[in-house]
């Protein structure tokens, strides 16, 4: 596959995720979770250039994103034009992409599962297994270097934040 | 409200009041380990300049503006040139910054030349950067007085033209730099309305803050945005691990300021590129590293010799990146428009201090903004010892495995954006921001104008609105003064241009395709 094609797929991805967004921002986040404009109305906002409503600019920027979304979609549509590039095969190559993260989706996990434990458990505690959780998936498996090399890096950025800058953590049940 | 004008081009009272407040030790000893700490990440491969500048922001808000900033300055100065260093050693630039750096500096570490290299890299950058600070602080006063004539027109057709400046220039497509804008324009819309004060775009409850958090903002979307990457691409990359024998202990033959001089015409001319790419929105140290390089090997005597190891690509090369560092935030300071990613981190450290960026801020900061300009002119003097030592540091240094670094950074990110507001929801923000940054480098949309257009986002609505209710809604506003036509014209202009380039760009491809 040329780089020119993954370039061209990539227009598209971004294409398509930029008029989801412009279209959620437009049918939901605007209307229903902006102050004032389901009662004005979006579009009576926009072509009365009501500058002093809230939903005012966002929905200029909407309008912008989805354009732009548009061009990136359109430019790809063009460059296919009469090519054998057929919906599956699309389809197929934007899966090999997602499989392609299944490396990062332990990482995000772990991310996310640190974001919801935090508060209930403490943030020194969270965040210590968080290192050495990320530590052990990149290869360290030596449980003494782990220990000390967790012990050195948290003990350092304890010193640090909450000694000497003072910066009061979430303690949750443990600490 | 209203500010007082300060004539003249330099007010010699406020020289001396930021000299005073600048001769003390934590200021001196705050740039000393900047530095060192940004020549050390600067050198290390996968670790980039901006996210040395994103983790060490939260470092500074405890500290006073006249220690905070120069640290932060003093990172930003040693990760462009420790970039230099392995790119020189090992032929792998440490950050975008060195790409040209590499092209003469490994043939020269090949031929056993690697301490002359990265001695000629040091000293043409700091000299060009010391000319970059000198044109910032001869034009950064008059420009920001200047400026201060600027009503709500004039602002938003100038911050649109940034705008669509970082767009275009910060990424390969203006499609999608104009995209990561208008994401970037979105985020900073989440909050209260800077007009009338209601919720907008309330998801999570963002919308009953006042805004996304800046700080947090910022480490989410370099700093652990690029460490997602890193981990992506599973670099294990040892420092040390190159082909060729990095210990320039041994090695005699070095690079003085006086041979420097020999190539003055290379030193002059990439630092005039370097500084002029550094004013222009959009345009950073890489390109001006190439463009830099690039002319100097037309004009050179020896144009033959480039590309083998010749030490004057190494002094173009750093010459030209090393002058962007002091230009690239006269816009910020003076306009308040923050041109490329770096002073886009820069512009957050100055509002953490209390100190806002743009027309006003030598009538707020005046003693400050000398003080920081001292202090840069200090950090160059401090940086050929320091570099010299980082460097044979550095040289030594065998084996730091990557992902031995990469947890301790995702802490930092954490710790870094709970600290300045002390909430985790700044915390999360960081995490959905990195993220998300990640997902956009995947599909090669470039994070640094949605930064940018974060940062731009609220003054440019402020403009744009203000102007639309000052004219009852009559677009003509824009054009009506002379400045706002200016600007408003380069901004269709610029449009037009890229636009054109594209499609000639596309069918040049197409014919070579046989298509």
């Amino acid at each position: 596959m040329t780089t020119g094609t993954r370039q061209n797929r990539t227009d598209l991805y971004s294409g398509l995720v930029a008029i989801v967004i412009a279209g959620a921002c437009w049918f939901w986040l605007i209307p229903f979770r902006t102050a004032n404009a389901k009662e004005q109305g979006i579009l009576k906002i926009i072509i009365s250039k009501s500058a002093n409503q809230p939903g005012f600019f966002p929905a200029i920027v909407t309008i912008m994103l989805f354009i732009v979304g548009l061009v990136l979609t359109l430019e790809y549509a063009y460059a296919h034009k009469g090519s054998e590039e057929s919906l599956s095969r699309l389809l197929k190559a934007a899966f090999k992409s997602i499989k392609a993260e299944n490396k990062m989706l332990p990482i995000i996990t772990a991310l996310l599962a640190y974001g919801l434990l935090v508060n209930g458990i403490g943030f020194w505690t969270t965040t210590t297994i968080l290192l050495g959780t990320l530590l052990y998936y990149s290869g360290v498996k030596d449980s003494r270097f782990l220990a000390l090399y967790l012990a050195a890096t948290m003990g350092g950025l304890y010193i640090f934040f909450s000694v000497i800058v003072q910066v009061r953590f979430p303690s949750g049940l443990l600490f | 409200m209203e500010h007082k004008h300060i004539d003249g081009v330099i007010n010699m009272e406020m020289v001396f009041e930021g000299l005073l407040s600048l001769a003390h030790w934590q200021p001196i000893l705050a740039i000393v380990s900047g530095l060192v700490i940004g020549s050390f990440i600067g050198a290390t491969p996968g670790l980039t300049g901006n996210m040395a500048l994103a983790i060490t922001v939260p470092l500074t808000f405890k500290l006073p503006p006249v220690v905070g900033i120069p640290f932060l300055l003093a990172v930003y100065k040693g990760s462009l040139s420790g970039s230099s260093y392995s790119a020189i050693l090992m032929n792998i630039p440490g950050t975008s910054a060195a790409v040209a750096t590499v092209l003469d500096g490994y043939p020269m570490t090949q031929k056993g030349l690697a301490l002359r290299a990265m001695k000629a890299g040091l000293y043409s950058s700091v000299a060009a950067d010391t000319f970059s600070d000198l044109i910032l602080i001869a034009f950064a006063f008059p420009l920001a007085n200047a400026a201060l004539n600027f009503g709500p027109a004039q602002k938003a057709s100038l911050l649109v033209l940034a705008l669509v400046l970082c767009g275009g220039l910060l990424g390969d497509s203006l499609a999608k730099g104009l995209l990561a804008s208008m994401l970037g324009l979105l985020f900073s819309m989440v909050g209260l309305d800077p007009i009338v004060g209601r919720a907008r775009l309330n998801i999570f409850g963002l919308g009953r803050m006042e805004s996304i958090d800046l700080v947090a903002f910022l480490i989410g979307a370099f700093a652990l945005a690029e460490v997602l990457m890193q981990i992506r691409k599973n670099t294990n990359q040892d420092i040390g691990s190159g082909k060729v024998s990095m210990d320039i202990g041994e090695q005699r033959e070095g690079f003085t300021f006086r041979e420097l001089f020999r190539y003055k015409k290379a030193l002059i001319v990439s630092s005039i590129i370097g500084t002029v790419i550094g004013i222009v929105p959009g345009a950073g140290a890489s390109i001006a590293g190439l463009l830099g390089y690039s002319t100097v090997k037309k004009i050179s005597n020896e144009p033959e010799k480039f590309g083998t190891g010749h030490v004057e690509g190494v002094i173009a090369a750093e010459a030209a990146s090393g002058a962007v560092s002091g230009a690239n935030i006269l816009p910020l300071l003076t306009l308040g428009i923050p041109g490329n990613a770096a002073a886009a981190i820069l512009g957050a450290a100055f509002l953490l201090q209390g100190i806002t960026p743009g027309p006003t801020i030598f009538v707020d900061s005046g003693p400050q903004m000398y003080s920081i300009f001292l202090a840069m002119i200090l950090a160059n003097a401090l940086h050929v010892p320091l570099g010299s030592l980082v460097m044979k540091a550095f040289s030594k240094i065998r084996s730091i495995p990557f992902h031995i670094l990469q947890p301790v950074i995702i802490s930092l990110c954490i710790l870094g954006s709970y600290s300045v507001n002390q909430r985790m929801l700044d915390v999360y923000i960081m995490l959905a921001i990195g993220v998300i940054a990640y997902l956009m480098r995947r599909v090669d949309i470039p994070v640094a104008p949605m930064v940018v257009a974060y940062i731009l986002g609220r003054q440019t609505e402020m403009a744009i609105r203000q102007s639309l209710l000052i004219s009852g809604g009559s677009l003509k506003i824009f054009i009506d003064n002379p400045l706002s036509l200016l600007f408003t014209s380069c901004t269709v202009l610029l449009l037009a241009w890229t636009l054109y380039v594209k499609c000639r760009r596309d069918a040049s491809n197409k014919l070579h395709a046989g298509v």
